[in-house]
């Protein structure tokens, strides 16, 4: 069974002038998606319309079979979670602690699971020393890694990350990879919205690729990635680890191979031969 | 160009010492690369460019930041910001009018350029950076990818010598990004110094002339872009994502294929490669 059901989704900013006309789409749990497309293709925007920031002119939205165009965004957020790519613009109070109890306030659970739910939190994200710090005394990574948790903690079955790996440094990518990897194997819906195509290959299994806000692809990530010509039919360039690939496979690398490590061991075979 | 002479910073209400005794000297025509992790201290050295430190930002400011020969403590950020573009991660931060046009012309006006040459620079603009059909819509109803762009085209139009780039190629897709790389060697080869900070080694690694690399506020590095860029030890040590093809060439090095040198330009890879099919 689908978890979000779009369908026949319309939207416009200006009148007469639509962004989205008649789209669908659906999401399992369990899947983990990339919307990707170049700047001004739509990406944010349905992702604000799964969040409820946006309200579309025409079409249904469902989670769980239940539609959510009359539902607010804080009843929203309990299913869909969305971890927008600036930390900042998620982090309102004057500690740590505070942010998670803001944000699970919502719920209205007995004080004791409250509580419990926030130590989880501090602890599955290495923030215990934190509790009372200020948020924006956090580094970038550490705020990033709160406002992942401000929206783990009220555990809802979909998480969408904008541009998670836009301006992090090493550790923090490694992190976040391994964050997402535990959400997918958790049963949790996975939807990353970027630009960064190399990041797509390691953390997803289904791409959508978006156009003028139409949907031009909804395809598994190696068939997506067969060659450039669907990189090139939405306006983007490939990555250069994508142009070796493609290059590589003109001489002779099997088409199955994308990622680094499959890409290792195929040469590691090579040479042993 | 820029001489930085022995600048101790540390913001205000803050314990950590941001910078200390930190010289740096940039030539006119460079495109320096400045990589670091993140709190290393690369924008503190960047609103040293601007005069943002000490005029704006408060803390504790000692040495000397000279910009074209001028000391910054002894001029104003609004005359600076006449020969230093600089240009933020955050483009929300920077936009300052409802519609693209206005805000491409919006520092134009200010500079006081002629009308006639205001439209000629805002149409030029709009079209190296591929975004003429933006020109007539809301600020608020861009993306941020689009956003960066029109603070881009804005910073651009009034043709400063020196520019700064803070993480703004963040929220660019990958064609655009292939657009701006060509955009800022156009701007290099007649002349204008080009300071880029990001996290993107790949970007980086296509555009940069010298790479600085900072931890700290201390400068580990600063040589040419293939000895950092392919320095993966080096890298990862400064908590730094090395280029996906830089990482897979040290991991096939590490497992005792033949690479001599390891690159960090794709052109190269494959010449390599080429020779194992």
């Amino acid at each position: 069974m689908n978890y979000i059901d779009v369908s026949e989704l319309s939207f416009e900013y200006t009148k007469n002038s639509p962004l989205f006309s008649d789209i669908s789409i659906s999401f399992k749990l369990g899947e983990q998606i990339a919307i990707i497309g170049k700047n001004g293709s739509g990406k944010t925007t349905i992702v604000k319309l799964l969040n409820g920031m946006l309200k579309p002119k025409k079409g249904n939205i469902t989670v769980s079979g239940e539609s959510i165009l009359n539902k607010s965004i804080a009843d929203i957020a309990t299913k869909i979670g969305f971890v927008f790519q600036n930390p900042n613009q998620m982090l309102f109070t004057n500690s740590v602690e505070k942010e998670l109890s803001l944000s699970l306030f919502r719920l209205k659970l007995e004080k004791d699971e409250h509580e419990k739910r926030i130590d989880e939190m501090l602890k599955f994200f290495d923030l215990e020393k934190y509790r009372e710090t200020h948020p924006r005394n956090l580094s970038r990574g550490e705020k990033q890694k709160l406002a992942l948790a401000t929206v783990l903690i009220l555990e809802p079955e979909a998480i969408i990350l904008d541009e998670p790996f836009s301006g992090i440094d090493f550790n923090q990518r490694e992190k976040l990879i391994e964050y997402i990897r535990i959400l997918g194997e958790n049963g949790k819906l996975v939807i990353l919205i970027t630009h960064n195509i190399d990041s797509i290959i390691e953390n997803c299994s289904r791409v959508i690729a978006l156009d003028e806000g139409q949907i031009i692809y909804d395809l598994p990530v190696s068939d997506f990635l067969k060659d450039d010509a669907k990189l090139t039919k939405i306006g983007l360039e490939p990555t250069n680890y994508l142009k070796m690939i493609f290059q590589l496979r003109k001489f002779g690398l099997p088409q199955n191979i994308l990622m680094k490590n499959e890409l290792i061991d195929f040469f590691l075979r090579k040479h042993l031969v | 160009m820029i001489e930085i002479e022995h600048v101790n910073f540390r913001y205000l209400n803050s314990k950590n010492i941001i910078l200390q005794d930190f010289s740096l000297s940039i030539s006119k025509g460079e495109i320096l690369g400045i990589i670091g992790p993140t709190g290393s201290g690369k924008s503190t050295i960047c609103y040293l460019f601007n005069g943002l430190i000490p005029h704006s930002i408060k803390g504790i400011f000692s040495g000397k930041v000279e910009i074209q020969g001028t000391n910054t403590t002894q001029t104003t950020v609004e005359e600076l910001s006449k020969s230093i573009g600089y240009i933020l991660q955050e483009p929300s931060f920077q936009i300052a009018s409802p519609h693209v046009e206005s805000e491409i012309t919006f520092g134009m006006e200010n500079l006081a350029v002629p009308i006639e040459e205001m439209e000629k620079k805002l149409t030029e603009t709009l079209e190296k950076l591929n975004i003429t059909h933006l020109r007539y819509r809301q600020t608020a109803n861009l993306s941020e990818g689009e956003k960066q762009k029109v603070i881009l085209a804005s910073i651009l139009a009034m043709g400063p010598e020196i520019l700064v780039l803070d993480e703004s190629s963040s929220m660019i897709d990958s064609t655009s990004k292939i657009n701006l790389i060509r955009t800022l060697k156009d701007l290099n080869q007649d002349g204008k110094t080009i300071i880029i900070i990001d996290h993107d080694l790949d970007f980086i690694a296509q555009l940069a002339t010298r790479i600085l690399l900072i931890n700290r506020g201390e400068i580990i590095a600063d040589g040419k872009p293939h000895d950092v860029l392919s320095n993966v030890e080096l890298l990862r040590k400064n908590e730094l994502i090395p280029a996906n093809i830089t990482s897979l060439f040290y991991e096939l090095k590490e497992k005792k294929l033949p690479i001599k040198e390891i690159p960090i330009f794709f052109s190269e890879a494959i010449k390599i490669m080429e020779g194992w099919f």
